[in-house]
């Protein structure tokens, strides 16, 4: 069965890091990773095969719920599991989150229990 | 005449001159009333022609006196833009200067980490081997078991390093406030009209800030409950669920404070290193970090400053010039 391919898109090339090594450490080891939005949809539209979004929320060019409802809206990738990792925690961005088509959504500073509890909870589903 | 008053009350003295001039010489020129005799007429000319020179004289020191309001204000204007202009210039320079040492730091220690993770895994091979070769099974395996632990604290030092792009975040919100701040003062300062908005000179120093590209409240803090409440919200769909705040403790902070503490009346470039010298965020040997009260209780300490320590007004009274 072919590994799971993972989308990380963060700004902070610090977060990028921080997730793809999480990942690592999951099991996971094909990781493709972007600084934006509009390059996460570049990577969609070139590279083959993505299966997970993990997604920032604050980004310049292109912001992370603007993504989400970018990926919701195409018919190639509207399937798409997407876990928002954001330090915003405000009840209403919460809920817009959920309402843009998010599957789960992790605030930061966030352990590596809480993506594997996610990611697993996403897949199950 | 003289003219010991302002320019509103000058400017009102005018108005009831002319005023006063006008309903004088209404009689004289409304022809179905003309009650007056040419004597009468003559005088009042007369009177008006004294009236009028007496307006024109009004005038003229009213124009002297909004001519020089204008020049103090452009010399006020000029001094101030160059002070705000440079502090802002400064404290960007400081911001980004945070954000991008946290940021090799972080790459840093990342690589440490990283590093201490493979090495761990090279150990443990080793001692495998070892095992076969030698037997001394209880001692390889609480070799093995401290090699495991440092290969925790090295994951553990990796996730706790998250703290950087919070601060990043943080910084990224003081700057756009910083932004703002001179955008406000340009366009208060051009309130008469008198400058050209596109001018070079004129315009704001602080680039536009991207207010989608970070979030001014991120805070390094505690997200337990928080996340355990996302969860029942994602579970359930209801979004009557409570979202506890995030609260984090900011220690209030005044210019003031740190002028004492560093010793110095004018904010200058080391007073600014000063400042960010004296923050939280530069941690002492005393303040050896206790890496679970990190996540217990935010360590780094935001500091606020009240809206009364920044004094606008006082800023405009430093730098006015006396009239001509």
């Amino acid at each position: 069965m072919a590994e799971l391919k993972f989308l990380v898109v963060d700004d902070s090339p610090t977060m990028r890091r921080i997730v793809v090594n999480t990942l690592i450490r999951l099991g996971y080891r094909d990781i493709e990773d972007a600084e934006h939005g509009q390059a996460g949809m570049d990577i969609l539209n070139t590279v083959p095969d993505i299966g997970f979004i993990v997604t920032d929320w604050n980004m310049p060019v292109m912001d992370g719920l603007k993504f989400v409802q970018t990926i919701r809206s195409s018919s190639d990738f509207n399937k798409l599991p997407i876990l928002m990792i954001t330090t915003r925690s405000v009840k209403d961005d919460i809920i817009e989150a959920m309402k843009a088509g998010v599957n789960n959504y992790i605030v930061k500073p966030f352990t590596p229990e809480t993506m594997k509890q996610k990611i697993d909870m996403i897949l199950g589903n | 005449m003289e003219i010991n008053e302002g320019i509103l009350p000058t400017i009102k003295q005018l108005i009831e001159v002319s005023d006063q001039l006008f309903k004088e010489l209404e009689p004289v020129i409304d022809k179905k009333n003309n009650i007056y005799n040419q004597a009468r007429i003559e005088d009042l000319l007369k009177s008006a022609h004294i009236r009028l020179k007496d307006l024109h004289a009004k005038v003229l020191v009213t124009h002297d006196l909004i001519e020089s309001v204008i020049l103090s204000i452009h010399s006020s204007r000029n001094e101030l833009k160059k002070s705000v202009d440079g502090l802002i210039r400064k404290t960007g320079v400081q911001l980004q200067k945070v954000t991008s040492t946290t940021e090799e730091a972080t790459n840093k220690i990342m690589d440490i980490a990283e590093k201490l993770d493979d090495d761990q895994l090279k150990i443990i091979d080793l001692l495998d081997k070892l095992k076969l070769d030698n037997g001394k099974e209880e001692i390889i395996d609480d070799i093995k078991g401290k090699v495991y632990k440092n290969q925790d604290a090295a994951f553990t030092i990796i996730d706790y390093l998250q703290f950087q792009d919070i601060t990043a975040q943080q910084i990224a919100g003081a700057y756009s406030l910083l932004s703002d701040t001179e955008r406000t003062l340009i366009s208060v300062s051009n309130l008469l009209r008198e400058f050209d908005p596109s001018a070079e000179e004129n315009s704001a120093i602080a680039s536009s800030v991207d207010k989608k590209a970070f979030n001014a409240d991120a805070a390094f803090t505690d997200k337990t409950n928080i996340q355990s409440a996302i969860d029942d919200l994602f579970t359930s769909h209801d979004t009557s669920v409570e979202i506890p705040e995030d609260r984090v403790e900011l220690k209030q902070f005044s210019i003031e404070e740190a002028q004492n503490q560093s010793g110095i009346k004018d904010v200058s470039n080391d007073d600014i290193d000063a400042l960010f010298g004296n923050s939280a965020i530069n941690s002492s040997k005393e303040d050896e970090i206790d890496i679970d009260a990190l996540f217990a209780k935010p360590k780094i300490e935001k500091k606020e400053k009240k809206n009364e320590d920044f004094d606008i007004d006082d800023l405009f009274k430093n730098n006015q010039s006396t009239n001509k």
